[in-house]
């Protein structure tokens, strides 16, 4: 059972939404990638859509990274197939009861996106391996390295990074549309890739958890990228421009970016039931810890679905993830599928713990 | 265009933070990974990089050292073998089964 092509990761969603039609739905995103590849995602959960609070987990970012898509596929195909079937599930040392599966597709709604760069998966598994980007041709001489834009530095989140950051902060984005890795793009939401997930986020407002999956590490990340966490000083934050120019400097207290104390307890909690779920599978250590270490990000996924909550209060507070699996980027497959399993338990325990992040 | 350099994926391993922080500031390095302190000597950190064949050996310098852990591109060359040709999932009946187990009746789980 080799990798996915991206053929497959999307007839994989059609499939599963066909086979267990009422617990999955098919998604239809409303943009094609640069090169016209039309994307899905599926919704699982017994309860019609919106009506139960939901997790929703993208994949397929970086192009590279390619088992992030088998991740959440498979996830989806165990716990579909778990629910119908009226089975627990295992991962080698790591068992949930069929109740508890039941209960999970029950009382939340399960949102996946595992595909969200097609383009740059094909490239990546049919010409250069190490590709990140998108391949949106259209800001460099559309060739080589000029090509594309870092999807993950592409979101709405202190994207003027020139101008909300220290220049000592070395902040991990570039404005060259001919940087291989990094290039943030001509403006925030540039991309239909992030413009897909951002309609995604507001297309489920009772979305309260956001996992983006990605490698590698071994590390469950939580808000925030930019600077180190603090929940004292409620004014210093992102939308302070008080703050521009002295954001991201590792070690300083001139700025750290607030978080509620309650949500910071919530984000650390979570993120360790991940890693304890995970670790019982065959003893792999992930750790738990902030997304900002010696550098800070910005543009980022998860800094965008945490943040959107400060910009419009009307929008419901979603606590955000990166996960960093594995120690490579494309494993031989044998080993990706311990990496599967190991992810999907921990993806389970965070699934059954989150309710208990959310007020009753 | 051009061919492509290989990109090694490397290990970098600097004598304290601040001198891998520094590191990352001066060079425009693609990172795999995050920051760890190692098991070696004092306030030692480490971490993995993807660079150009040709800039590898540049990269070291007075407390920090490079070890090439492998070719990334023909790594990732070998594993594109490993990828699905055609559709496994071209009959609508074909159903994707994840790697978990079934289990009947067991519990409590977690």
């Amino acid at each position: 059972m080799p990798y996915l092509n991206t053929t497959e990761v999307d007839s994989a969603l059609v499939n599963l939404s066909r086979a267990y039609p009422a617990l999955c739905e098919l998604i239809d995103l409303p943009e094609p990638s640069i090169e016209g590849v039309g994307c899905h995602a599926v919704r699982l959960g017994a309860g019609p859509a919106g009506s139960r609070d939901c997790v929703m987990l993208i994949g397929g970012v970086h192009a590279r990274e390619w088992g992030s898509c088998e991740i959440l596929v498979y996830f989806a195909a165990d716990l579909l197939r778990a629910c119908h079937t009226h089975s627990g599930l295992a991962y080698g040392g790591q068992s949930y009861s069929a109740a508890q599966v039941k209960t999970l597709l029950d009382d939340l709604e399960i949102v996946l996106f595992p595909l969200v760069n097609p383009d740059g998966r094909k490239y990546s598994q049919t010409v250069e391996p190490m590709w990140r980007k998108n391949r949106n041709p259209a800001y460099g001489n559309g060739e080589g390295d000029c090509v594309g834009v870092d999807i993950n530095r592409n979101y709405d989140f202190l994207f003027d990074a020139a101008t909300a950051f220290a220049p000592t902060a070395g902040v991990r984005v570039s404005t060259d549309p001919c940087d291989p890795q990094l290039y943030h793009g001509p403006g925030p939401f540039s991309e239909p890739e992030t413009r897909n997930v951002r309609w995604l986020l507001d297309a489920y407002p009772r979305t309260r958890w956001f996992i983006d999956v990605h490698s590698f590490s071994e590390d469950m990340l939580y808000v925030w990228g930019d600077d180190q966490d603090q929940s004292t000083d409620p004014s210093m934050n992102f939308l302070n421009h008080t703050f521009d120019g002295v954001r991201g400097d590792a070690g300083d207290t001139q700025y750290r970016e607030f978080i509620p104390k309650i949500d910071f307890d919530h984000e650390i909690e979570l993120a360790r039931d991940f890693r304890d779920g995970l670790q019982a599978v065959r003893g792999r250590k992930y750790t738990a810890k902030s997304a900002f270490d010696l550098y800070p990000t910005c543009g980022t996924s998860d800094d965008y679905a945490f943040g959107r909550h400060f910009v419009d209060p009307a929008k419901g507070k979603v606590l955000a993830y990166t996960i960093e699996w594995g120690t490579e980027f494309q494993p031989p497959w044998n080993e990706m599928e311990n990496i599967i399993k190991d992810v999907s338990a921990g993806l389970v325990q965070f699934c059954v713990n989150a309710p208990s992040t959310v007020a009753a | 265009m051009s061919e492509r350099e290989n990109i090694l994926h490397v290990r970098v391993t600097a004598d304290d933070a601040e001198t891998l922080r520094t590191l990352l500031r001066e060079e425009s390095l693609d990172i795999g990974g995050r920051p760890r302190g190692t098991t070696g000597p004092g306030n030692e950190m480490t971490i993995e990089a993807f660079v150009p064949r040709g800039k590898a050996d540049r990269l070291a310098r007075e407390g920090v050292s490079v070890d090439v852990l492998r070719d990334a591109t023909e790594t990732g060359r070998a594993r594109q073998a490993e990828v699905g040709r055609g559709n496994r999932f071209a009959d609508p009946q074909e159903v994707p089964y994840g790697l978990g187990e079934m289990l009947k009746d067991k519990g409590p789980g977690g």
